[in-house]
């Protein structure tokens, strides 16, 4: 081999060992690129991690949130019952007292219309303070019942019903204790 | 004379009745509201008291003053009671009633 053959040989070699050279360069830069990609794979992906843990976190924070309300909501629930019990029974007892209180002032504007009660003197005496009694008495449940209007319209119906059948009744006593036949017989008499 | 029959009418049955059944709370409000109820009929006091009258006189009611209330006005309570006389007049009137009843029919007719 001469000199030239060798000289070519060599540069072909250190032709090669530059080209090998230059592909480790890339094999080292590419490593390099591998890495910083992986890098910031992890690192995103620690982020995303990060980021869910602290949406766990804030999940969290609101559900105990919830919770919390949910109990104030219950706690307030349970005082709005009390209150509403409390308040029932105070309308309740307000009713009563409101109930007693128009019983009352009833009791004292129950009475029957005066005229009407001043005809029934005209009744018997034996049964007067009885029947009087008896109206007055029913007169006071009407007018719950009914009002005042109706009361009175059904007390001035009792009354006027009532005298008719004592004055049949009186009738029937003097025809018995004879003095009506004893005036019939003597109109009869008059007449011709 | 004595053993004579005293009838009942019409009206002195109910008003007996309604003293039965109202027992030791008859007294001249509930009678007329118990026969008033029965009978569906407008009723007077009037009417309750001359009938009572009458059948008091007859010895089938007797009659007590009772408890006088603020809601009468201070009056006493006249409470009736039946009397053996008034419980038989009324199973007679039941008994004439029966035997004339006896093979009708309800709307009239013979069975």
């Amino acid at each position: 081999m001469n000199k030239h053959a060798l000289e070519a040989v060599r540069r072909v070699y250190e032709l090669r060992m530059a080209e090998l050279r230059v592909a480790e360069r890339r094999v080292d830069e590419l490593e390099v690129d591998l890495r910083a990609v992986e890098r910031k794979v992890a690192e995103r992906r620690v982020v995303e991690l990060v980021a869910a843990r602290r949406e766990v976190e804030r999940k969290a924070v609101e559900r105990k949130a919830a919770e919390r309300k949910a109990a104030e909501l219950r706690v307030a629930a349970l005082d709005a019952e009390l209150r509403l019990d409390k308040l029932e029974a105070e309308l309740k007892q307000r009713e009563v007292e409101q109930a007693t209180s128009k019983q009352a002032t009833t009791t004292v504007t129950q009475h029957p219309p005066e005229f009407a009660a001043y005809l029934l003197w005209y009744l018997p005496k034996a049964v007067r303070e009885n029947v009087i009694g008896d109206l007055e008495e029913e007169f006071s449940i009407v007018q719950k019942r009914f009002g005042r209007r109706k009361a009175v319209i059904w007390y001035y119906y009792q009354v006027g019903a009532s005298f008719w059948p004592f004055a049949v009744s009186g009738v029937k006593k003097l025809i018995a204790w004879g003095l009506v036949g004893w005036i019939g017989e003597a109109i009869r008499r008059f007449i011709p | 004379m004595g053993d004579e029959k005293q009838y009942l009418g019409g009206f002195e049955e109910t008003v007996l009745l309604a003293i039965m059944r109202l027992g030791s709370n008859a007294y001249g409000m509930t009678i007329r509201q118990t026969v008033e109820e029965a009978s569906g009929r407008a009723t007077s006091i009037g009417a309750v008291y001359t009938t009572l009258e009458r059948l008091e006189q007859k010895g089938f009611v007797s009659s007590r003053q009772g408890e006088s209330t603020p809601e009468r006005g201070g009056r006493a309570k006249k409470y009736f009671t039946i009397e053996g006389a008034g419980a038989r007049a009324l199973d007679d009137a039941q008994q004439v009633r029966d035997l004339l009843r006896g093979g009708l029919r309800p709307a009239g007719g013979v069975v």
